[in-house]
């Protein structure tokens, strides 16, 4: 398991996956999958288009069976004899936001209030109304939406009955600027009263400073694990930002090609250069100074998710094996 | 759970559409001979309960086929699966909430029709022929309720409203009576079942092809036998 797992494992479990693969037919969407959710944690699940991610939701949740594997959910084995109750405890939005869209706003709150809890709590309907700000459309039919509002009402109804945990797919899919921050504003809150979150997105700026912990896929397998931290000092690539005048840039980029080291133009007078890991910003200085080029500026840019994502992603060494989870489970029957 | 669904088809569009769209055709035929008065008072009787059996079979399967299907078109399956894992006592839930509604919507378009007919006679200056009434209605509404049925389990298979309903109506609707014509093997359909049994309920002295006894067991086999399919589909299938 990857760097900061023994932080993990000595902390509350509230969802662990151990083993987990998903065929269908032939394909293999999620293989050999294993992760820790801690509780109280943001956690993200990031990944390529097809990584998996949905796919390993859906398990979490019960909706798709794995073909090998074992999930626990709050310390129930999915699919075993207490399953049944515990997605009471469990909010989430899978894909589309799943709205009646022929009941108003209220009447999906107060419908989920009843399949969760039994009862209609109006006291929470309006506060969860007021928390993703659809107060004052609350009695309007959400065909007449927008795809934000809609996307807010979604993560309403996932926050029906207080659940312990709240997974949520492609939360901010759709939502302008403001909306997005307010989306992660509610998720880095949402700890604060005792619920752990596992998001997945694509919006890798956002992940970066909402989530707490990342789990990293591809093609189906794990990448990393760990948080946003380990995961930026793992992955971001050794290059810096070299600044010179503008009729000198060709000849800095050819000395640096001809030292083997890597060139990418990034403007008129700026190029990012990838040297070796063992040379640093002082000797590229000198040695396009020795070249009789003298540089305006020479920096290291500042670690990215994006950048450390693609860096990870990309690398055809970056699939980890399968690693054990920390409690081993039964396996799961298809 | 059964509390759920029961607020989901009091507060949504399309049951009371359906209820609102039968209740007006089976009143129309009673609105119609305002204007034509019959020959006879019987008809105001024979009109009703024939339109409540054709429109209440074609919207039947419009119905049974939104109970799952709808869940499945929007979406929404995976959240109502997603907050309790017991599928099986979920499906149940859809079952029972659908056919109470079923039985009172039943009554409600049944209640509407009788009225309209017996206000339409009576302008006309004729009586409604109550005899047997009851017993008509429920021979009319058998159809009806099994078309639902099939239509909820149909949904189940195609995980589709739209195919269900098509499938539905071609099973009890089109070719299904036309499929009962064919010998020694069409006497088996559900719709010619179906119509044997009505037949039996409006008049207890009727034989029909197969005895009713017959009849009856062969109808709840195939509805029984769809029922085990759907409950093994929906309880087992990947959303």
């Amino acid at each position: 398991m990857a760097e900061g797992s023994s932080t993990l494992s000595s902390m509350n479990i509230v969802a662990q996956a151990d083993k987990l693969t998903k065929r269908y037919g032939t394909a293999t969407v999620v293989d050999n999958l294993s992760f820790l959710i801690p509780e109280g944690s943001v956690v993200g699940l990031i990944g390529p288009n097809g990584a998996g991610k949905t796919t390993t939701m859906k398990m979490l949740l019960g909706l798709v069976s794995p073909s090998a594997g074992s999930m626990e959910l709050l310390g129930v084995s999915v699919g075993g004899s207490k399953w049944g109750t515990v997605l009471k405890r469990v909010g989430s939005m899978i894909e589309d936001p799943p709205i009646y869209d022929r009941m108003t706003a209220r009447q999906n709150l107060r419908y989920q209030s009843l399949a969760v809890t039994g009862r209609v709590d109006d006291g929470q309907i309006e506060e969860i109304l007021r928390l993703v700000d659809l107060a004052d459309r609350a009695d309007d039919r959400p065909r007449a939406y927008s795809l934000g509002m809609r996307q807010r009402l979604g993560i309403g109804i996932s926050l029906m009955g207080n659940p312990e945990l709240v997974i949520l797919d492609e939360p901010a899919n759709g939502l302008d600027p403001a909306g997005i921050i307010d989306i992660r504003n509610l998720l880095r809150r949402l700890p604060e009263s005792g619920t752990t979150v596992l998001v997945s997105s694509h919006q890798l700026a956002e992940v970066q400073q909402a989530c707490d912990q990342l789990v990293i896929l591809a093609q189906g397998k794990l990448v990393t694990e760990g948080t946003v931290d380990e995961i930026l000092g793992a992955g971001t690539s050794h290059h810096f930002r070299v600044s010179v005048d503008g009729t000198m840039v060709e000849l800095a980029m050819s000395t640096c090609r001809d030292h083997g080291f890597g060139v990418e133009v990034v403007g008129p007078d700026s190029f990012l250069v990838s040297p070796p890991d063992e040379v640093d910003g002082r000797a590229i200085n000198q040695m396009l100074f020795d070249a009789g080029l003298v540089l305006s500026e020479i920096t290291k840019p500042r670690a990215s998710l994006e950048d450390a994502f693609l860096d990870l992603v990309s690398s055809p060494s970056s699939l980890l094996p399968a690693a054990p989870a920390s409690s081993p489970t039964e396996s799961n029957p298809s | 759970m059964i509390r759920a669904e029961f607020y989901k088809v009091i507060h949504h569009r399309v049951p009371w559409v359906l209820l609102g769209i039968s209740t007006l055709f089976v009143v129309a035929p009673s609105v119609f001979f305002l204007f034509r008065p019959p020959a006879d008072a019987g008809s105001y009787r024979e009109a009703a309960l024939a339109v409540q059996l054709v429109i209440g079979s074609i919207l039947a399967a419009v119905y049974g086929s939104w109970i799952v299907g709808n869940e499945y078109q929007q979406g929404t399956l995976r959240r109502v699966l997603a907050t309790d894992a017991r599928r099986a006592r979920l499906l149940g839930a859809k079952l029972v909430v659908g056919v109470c509604t079923v039985v009172v919507g039943l009554a409600v378009v049944s209640a509407g029709g009788v009225f309209a007919a017996w206000l339409s006679a009576q302008l006309s200056g004729m009586s409604l022929d109550l005899d047997g009434l009851f017993r008509s209605l429920v021979s009319v509404s058998f159809p009806t309720m099994v078309t639902v049925l099939i239509g909820l389990g149909l949904s189940i298979v195609t995980r589709s409203s739209t195919y269900a309903i098509i499938t539905t109506l071609g099973v009890m609707v089109i070719f299904g009576p036309l499929l009962s014509l064919v010998p020694r093997v069409g006497k088996y359909t559900p719709s010619a079942l179906t119509s044997q049994l009505a037949d039996r309920i409006e008049d207890p002295a009727s034989v029909g092809e197969l005895g009713h006894v017959t009849a009856g067991i062969g109808l709840a086999l195939i509805l029984g036998g769809l029922g085990v399919v759907c409950v093994g589909l929906f309880t087992r299938r990947d959303i």
